[in-house]
């Protein structure tokens, strides 16, 4: 019935969750069906692992929180990138693609 | 961390509430849609519900990982679990009570004997650069010498201290101080008041003393070399700090006063620091004298300025930069020899020769004070810092037991937070707070008791009246100690039942069940600790039973005197401005006068009494063959008329001394018995003759044969002693020895008032029994023998405490299985047995770890027992016995307990 999961790389939720905020701001329980729907339902994180991170990054000022209303316009905490969130996002995208790409290679070539 | 962020962490911290709602705030709405789109997905309300929670997983945890993530947890949960301590703490007066005070006794002890060891050997002298300060010599030896040096020499000429001064390259200065100090009667002269004369300690010092040591005065100036120049130029004095306080209260006009000590007036001109108490640990001079005032110093006026031979002196050196000790010695002993060869000229004798190229200068750092005290009390000190260790740590075992209990009790209550996500971390944190908690409130009672402790302490290692000078208010150190004591013993007792109780079986205990495992293996480690306890106190107990026979060996040596009803009044001629026949004429008379006092049976001046010092010189007589030099070294003592009637030493043979012995008569010598076999061994001493130098063979006669007595310790072999009558000697002593007939307490102001009556001017410093002054030549060791008694049954107490508490514990969970034997008809003897078979055994595991260990360690203080071996199988046997007595006692009563068990009860409880 469901398609199996794959488990999340150590540390590769906090870049996720940096590049599904990049749009605009998002509340948690819309950050976790957006992964789901982008990921083709392959990704998926718990509350329990999804809530510290977000605390995480907001401690660390890589992300803002504000409270507003939500789409059934009940209030809710929406976190959005600051700009040092973003400067880490570029950073950590590119290191994400050269180690994505050399695993690539070696996997094709060795 | 940016004001941003900082912000938002101490909302966190102190906004607590707010923030929190707002973190449910945000989990309640994740949830909420969840519901929203199960409910979409066609499931029923109760069913999205559920499957929600599920998905969600554990709220709390998620929420305690939130709150980590604001990085201000660590402090929030600090006062949380401090918060939730103090309650259970409050809701267990009974436990709290035990376990504070069992602490604050400890660490109390720990700090209390810390204190004295700071003091007397881990402190630096408050000077500048202490480590750069060496001693020539190790500080062993003090007085005046006037012997060829033939080994480690520690005394020193004022003539040799110029030399080296003068002719050196490793030392920035050099310093010298008499190496001992005077106690004096001297008159402040303070505008009218205060005419009575006071006791004064006084260290004479080279004028270059102080700016060795580096120190400022607190007031006016210290001594200079011009002080020093030469001989009687400046009649100044320093104060210290504390006589200044004591006596000036600290006035700051006391700069121009005077004060005046026999026949010489000195100015006040310099108070010294308030740190600053002289450089020897165990002495406080009242006032600094320049050196160059010797001659006019009371008792002995001594002379050394520009004697080579005359060595008195201790010498302290600050090195130069870059130098090490060893240069420093090179160049020393080079001088010293050069300076040896100088004194005893072209043709020495080969003896003298040998004796030269044995003589040799060591060095030592001297940071921390000349030694003084610290030989003595040094291992003593070490030792009891051991056994109060010891003892803390069975304190902490006992703690560390009732924890265990308790945590059995709350053994659900933890499990139950377990279940619902807390994590062991946590449990384990907020149970070593508890620990903390306790230990903290314990520590700060045991730095108030070490106080108080302290004083004790140098109460009872003080020797007579007068306490020990030493420095042991409370200060950073010492706290600091108490401190990090307090903070590894609630580490100790707190780490081992946190680690083991957090450990629970989730199913087993919330069942219902008492968690048979768990409960098991905490019996075990229960049991294990009573058994270290017993051990280690029965190590304690065998050291204290070593030391209390020692003590009471050395009490049963008979000094040789009559100590009964003998009183010791301790007096100063110096004051009287007397010349010595004057006083010996003054001497005649008091003693006259005294002893037809109602309830004096006898009195007499003597120079010395016992543990006073000693006077050894050669004596010659007619025919010495077969005698080493150092055979002919003699004591010699100074005593009136009645001394050995007022001491109690028996005549053996002849006469003792008599009126008729005058200044003008024959000099006439009373002798011991060891003194009389060794020079006479084949004919009766009586009517011989000897002199005091090898041209006068035949000066003084022998007309008394007397019995040997102990003179400086009660542990000397026994010594040639050769007494003079001091009216044909007359000399400044300063004991009048009294036997009594009548109570001490009528007779002492009938003493007092008949010396003031002869001379206004005669000061009588101390009263007492001379039984009390030759106990107290054992002060050392009663100290250690109290001491060491006092905690070993502390110790016992302790550990039958936590017998007891591990036996009654056990009795209290077996109350079901008891109850079943009783239905099944065991007797209450087979109840009783089986309890008292459990404590006994573990009692006799402890015991014999504890004779094994206690064979090994006695060893360490073998130096300090007498007369007593460190295997002492009657110590061993008897401290064994008393353990295993009490051992019972504290078994008995949980055994008692448990044949009470009501079968019906124990079987329905639970």
């Amino acid at each position: 019935m469901k398609k199996q999961k794959a488990d999340l790389l150590q540390g590769t939720l906090e870049l996720l969750l940096l590049r599904l905020l990049r749009s605009g701001p998002l509340n948690g329980w819309d950050i976790m069906q957006r992964l789901q729907l982008v990921s083709d339902e392959i990704l998926s994180v718990t509350p329990g692992a999804l809530y510290p991170a977000l605390h995480r990054l907001e401690d660390r000022e890589l992300i803002s929180a504000s409270w507003g209303p939500s789409e059934n316009n009940r209030k809710a905490k929406f976190y959005q990138l600051t700009t040092a969130g973003r400067k880490q996002l570029e950073t950590q995208l590119k290191q994400w693609e050269r180690f994505s790409g050399a695993v690539a290679l070696v996997l094709r070539d060795a | 961390m940016s004001l941003n962020r900082l912000n938002r962490r101490l909302r966190a911290l102190f906004r607590r509430n707010e923030v929190e709602q707002q973190l449910d705030d945000e989990l309640r709405f994740h949830l909420d849609r969840e519901i929203e789109s199960n409910l979409a997905s066609g499931l029923s309300e109760e069913q999205a519900r559920l499957a929600a929670i599920r998905s969600f997983g554990s709220v709390d945890r998620s929420k305690e990982e939130c709150r980590d993530a604001r990085g201000v947890t660590l402090i929030e949960d600090l006062l949380r679990d401090v918060r939730y301590s103090t309650r259970l703490l409050i809701k267990n007066p009974t436990f709290t009570l035990i376990a504070v005070l069992t602490l604050a006794l400890g660490i109390g002890a720990n700090t209390a004997i810390f204190s004295l060891l700071d003091a007397v050997l881990l402190k630096s002298l408050p000077v500048k650069e202490p480590d750069k300060l060496v001693l020539f010599g190790n500080g062993g030896g003090g007085g005046l010498t006037d012997g060829i040096p033939d080994e480690s020499t520690d005394l020193f000429s004022y003539p040799f201290y110029q030399d080296v001064r003068q002719h050196n390259e490793v030392f920035s200065d050099l310093g010298a101080l008499l190496s001992m100090t005077w106690t004096v009667h001297g008159k402040v002269n303070n505008g009218g008041e205060g005419n009575e004369p006071e006791r004064l300690e006084v260290q004479l010092v080279s004028g270059s003393y102080f700016s060795v040591l580096g120190i400022a005065p607190r007031l006016g100036r210290l001594i200079n070399d011009a002080d020093d120049k030469s001989s009687g130029i400046s009649p100044v004095a320093v104060v210290s700090h504390a006589w200044w306080q004591k006596r000036m209260a600290g006035d700051q006009s006391v700069i121009g006063k005077s004060i005046s000590i026999d026949k010489t007036q000195y100015t006040i001109v310099g108070v010294g620091p308030q740190s600053f108490t002289g450089t020897t640990v165990g002495q406080a001079p009242d006032l600094w004298i320049p050196l160059a005032m010797e001659n006019q110093m009371p008792p002995a006026h001594w002379n050394g300025r520009n004697n080579k031979i005359a060595q008195s002196l201790y010498l302290i050196g600050r090195l130069k930069d870059g130098v090490s000790t060893g240069q420093a010695s090179a160049t020393v002993n080079v001088l010293f020899k050069r300076f040896l060869d100088d004194i005893v000229g072209t043709a020495p004798s080969a003896k003298t020769l040998q004796d030269i190229q044995r003589a040799h200068v060591e060095l030592t750092p001297v940071g921390k004070g000349i030694s003084g005290v610290r030989r003595e009390f040094a291992l003593p000190l070490k030792i009891l810092m051991i056994v109060v260790a010891v003892v803390l740590l069975i304190s902490c075992a006992n703690i560390a037991n009732l924890l265990l209990a308790r945590a059995a009790v709350r053994q659900k209550e933890l499990a139950l937070r377990i279940a619902l996500g807390a994590r062991r971390l946590g449990l384990i944190r907020q149970l070593i707070t508890e620990s903390l908690l306790l230990a903290g409130i314990g520590g700060a009672a045991g730095f108030v008791l070490a106080w108080w402790g302290s004083n004790l302490l140098i109460m009872m290692a003080s020797n007579g009246p007068r306490l020990l000078p030493l420095d042991v208010t409370p200060n950073l150190r010492l706290f600091t100690f108490s401190l990090i004591a307090s903070v590894a013993s609630a580490l100790i007792f707190g780490a081992i039942p946190a680690l083991h109780a957090t450990r629970v079986d989730l199913n087993a205990t919330l069942k219902g069940g008492k968690g048979a495992l768990q409960a098991n293996s905490q019996s075990r480690i229960g049991k294990a600790l009573v058994v270290a306890q017993v051990a280690l106190s029965l190590i304690l107990m065998v050291g204290a039973g070593l030391f209390v026979r020692t003590l009471i060996n050395l009490q049963r040596i008979p000094t040789g005197f009559n100590e009964k009803n003998v009183l010791l009044f301790e007096i100063d001629t110096a004051t009287t401005g007397y010349n010595d026949t004057q006083i010996g004429n003054l001497f005649v008379e008091a003693e006259d006068r005294v002893k037809h006092l109602p309830g004096v049976e006898a009195a007499s001046f003597s120079f010395f009494t016992f543990h006073q010092g000693s006077w050894n010189s050669p004596i010659y007589t007619n025919d010495q063959t077969g005698l080493q030099d150092d055979d002919t070294v003699v004591r010699q003592n100074l005593v009136g008329e009645d001394y050995f009637k007022a001491m109690g030493v028996p005549l053996v043979n002849g006469r003792v001394f008599q009126k008729s012995d005058t200044h003008e008569a024959q000099k006439v010598a009373v002798v011991s018995e060891t003194m009389a076999q060794r020079f006479y061994p084949n004919s009766s001493a009586i009517g011989k003759h000897f002199g005091k130098s090898a041209d006068k063979r035949d000066e003084i006669e022998i007309v008394g044969v007397v019995k040997d007595v102990k003179y400086q310790n009660l542990t000397e072999r026994t010594r040639p002693m050769v007494y003079y009558h001091l009216p044909q000697r007359p000399e400044p002593v300063s004991n009048l020895v009294l036997r009594l007939s009548n109570p001490p307490e009528t007779v002492i102001p009938e003493v007092r008032r008949t010396l003031r009556e002869l001379n206004s001017n005669l000061p009588v410093d101390d009263v007492s029994r001379f039984s009390d002054f030759v106990s107290r030549s054992l002060v050392q060791q009663k100290l250690v023998a109290r001491l060491a008694a006092f905690f070993g049954l502390l110790a016992l107490m302790l550990a039958c405490i936590g017998l007891y508490g591990v036996l009654s514990y056990s009795v209290a969970r077996r109350r079901n299985e008891i109850g079943i034997r009783m239905a099944l008809g065991a007797s209450t003897f087979d109840v009783l047995k089986l309890v008292l078979r459990n404590g006994m055994r573990l009692t006799l595991i402890g015991l014999a770890l504890g004779v094994a260990g206690a064979m090994v360690l006695t060893r360490l203080v073998a130096t300090l027992l007498f007369g007593v071996t460190t295997t002492d199988a009657s110590t061993f046997i008897s401290v064994s016995l008393t353990l295993i007595a009490v051992a019972l006692i504290a078994c008995y009563i949980p055994a008692r307990r448990a044949t009470r068990v009501d079968p019906l009860t124990a079987l329905r409880y639970d």
